[in-house]
């Protein structure tokens, strides 16, 4: 065997045992129980104890029905494209485990046209905007100030607050707010009307964080468990 | 290019070409495509014209008549200890939020220049449109380019008593001098598609009669729940302290409803687009 067949033939041995590897490493996070060494990132407070296939569920069709839907799709004979692989998570999803039928900030009331600017600011309108996943946290995305986008001209004809509402608006008191409100009403507790006594702005940002929730009461409506069928 | 690259090239081409096109599995469902369909402007007076019926049905004869008979509605209606039943703006609310749980995309949201909740005061386009609908007590028709929905808005008129009077009388009412048959505000549709087919039309009906259906029932559930409740089955407030079950209260729906939203179903699927 000359030198460059030598050289050939080593470098193509390196190639099939890089191969190798690489598929057996691949094949290796496919196996049950590896799925956090998949996850781009911890799971959110809450969903410690989640599986992958809770959220990401399969796509409709097989692959190749998925691909040649998309190949239509590229050639204008088709009008939608299609999910390849795993259905996109979608505020189904997390309705599925966080329904709450008196929610006064449910993600989908923001599709209304009115709700425009807070959408380029903020996009209330999707679950994922404001707890996007896998970062260890409970809320991503968003100042604890993000009532002014949508409340700036607050006024109460009868307000119970010993500073009223449009003045803490007015003076851009802004991170008071989840102070005494619990954006998603999920917490049974009545709502503080002493301004002074409302919960101090770092300790909302540390809820943000992950930290224990500073409304008292209990959850009026837990997470169910994901279904499967 | 030598002659087997060439060959060995085409073959991996028509290979692709085969995986790609021949639809062996059938093609995925695509909701729009093809066949006969019905302009979304006129699928949305349908249901909209269908949520005016169940919303009058509620606000007279279960909201107006009940609280002659001893029943409580309130803003509060789902807090702990409070027994009362949601107020007509929140039984569309119970409706809407139906709608959001069920695989149709149809959005439903009540607004209006006035409401008792700042959080409902129309703006931006809406604003423009509410004030050409109180002029024309006309609905009114767009496209709203950011969420890419075909969107209408529907006059809400103060079609009933009740109406007139809370409003009137709400400690945080920003407008006092209501009367009957003022537009009082709108209901605001949107959907996705710019047209529908027949079969997908009736699926949206269906939607927003489970969406009544819901509300309705997430009421009479609460009701049972009362220190004191009310007699549930075939009798309604105006026989005195009573609420028609979930069917009964359908059933007279479905009563003032069918026929004319049956007229508007066959005109709709007459009149689609080839």
């Amino acid at each position: 065997m000359s030198e460059p067949e030598r050289i050939q033939a080593g470098r193509k041995l390196g190639y099939a045992f890089g191969g190798i590897v690489a598929v057996l490493g691949c094949g290796a996070l496919l196996l049950p129980g590896t799925e956090s060494l998949r996850a781009p990132g911890a799971a959110n407070v809450g969903h410690e104890e989640l599986a992958c296939a809770d959220c990401h569920r399969e796509a409709a069709g097989t692959l190749r029905q998925q691909l040649q839907a998309n190949v239509q799709h590229l050639l204008g004979r088709r009008a939608a494209a299609v999910a390849v692989g795993f259905a996109p998570v979608t505020n189904s999803t997390c309705v599925a485990c966080h329904d709450r039928p008196d929610d006064p900030h449910a993600a989908h009331r923001f599709n209304e046209p009115r709700f425009e600017d807070a959408r380029r600011a903020i996009r209330p309108q999707s679950c994922v905007s404001c707890h996007a996943e896998h970062r260890g946290v409970r809320v991503t995305g968003v100042p604890p100030t993000f009532c002014v986008h949508c409340h700036s001209d607050l006024t109460l004809n009868d307000d119970p607050l010993t500073v009223p509402h449009s003045e803490l608006a007015s003076r851009g008191d802004w991170d008071t707010c989840l102070g005494c409100h619990d954006y998603h009403a999920n917490h049974a507790f009545e709502t503080e009307t002493v301004v002074g006594r409302a919960h101090r702005p770092e300790t909302i940002v540390e809820y943000f964080r992950g930290g224990p929730p500073p409304y008292p009461g209990s959850i009026i409506y837990p997470p169910t468990r994901p279904d499967h069928e | 290019m030598n002659r087997q690259r060439f060959t060995l090239s085409a073959l991996l081409l028509v290979v692709l070409a085969i995986y790609l096109f021949v639809t062996a599995p059938p093609p995925l469902d695509e909701a729009d495509s093809g066949g006969r369909s019905v302009p979304i402007e006129r699928a949305l007076a349908i249901v909209a014209a269908e949520n005016d019926i169940a919303r009058t049905l509620y606000t007279q004869e279960i909201v107006g008549k009940g609280s002659r008979a001893g029943l409580s509605f309130s803003e509060e209606w789902r807090s702990d200890g409070v027994e009362a039943g949601p107020l007509p703006a929140l039984f569309l609310r119970e409706a809407a939020a139906s709608l959001d749980r069920s695989p149709v995309p149809l959005g439903l949201f009540l607004g209006s220049d006035f409401p008792i909740s700042p959080a409902n005061r129309f703006s931006g386009v809406q604003s423009e449109k509410f004030e050409t609908i109180k002029r024309t007590r006309q609905p009114e028709f767009f496209y709203a380019g950011d969420t890419e929905l075909h969107t209408a808005m529907f006059p809400d008129f103060a079609s009933a008593a009740p109406c007139v009077t809370c409003h009137n009388e709400h400690r945080e009412s920003p407008k006092t001098d209501w009367v009957l048959n003022d537009v009082m505000g709108a209901t605001t549709w949107s959907y996705p598609r710019a047209s529908v087919p027949p079969e997908e039309l009736l699926a949206i009906v269906a939607a927003v009669r489970n969406g009544f259906r819901d509300a309705y029932g997430a009421y009479v559930e609460r009701a049972r729940s009362f220190a004191g409740p009310p007699e549930i089955g075939e009798k309604w407030p105006e026989d005195g302290y009573y609420l028609p079950s979930v069917e009964v209260f359908l059933a007279e729906f479905a009563r003032r409803s069918s026929s004319s939203t049956l007229d508007r179903l066959i005109e709709a699927a007459e009149g689609a687009d080839d």
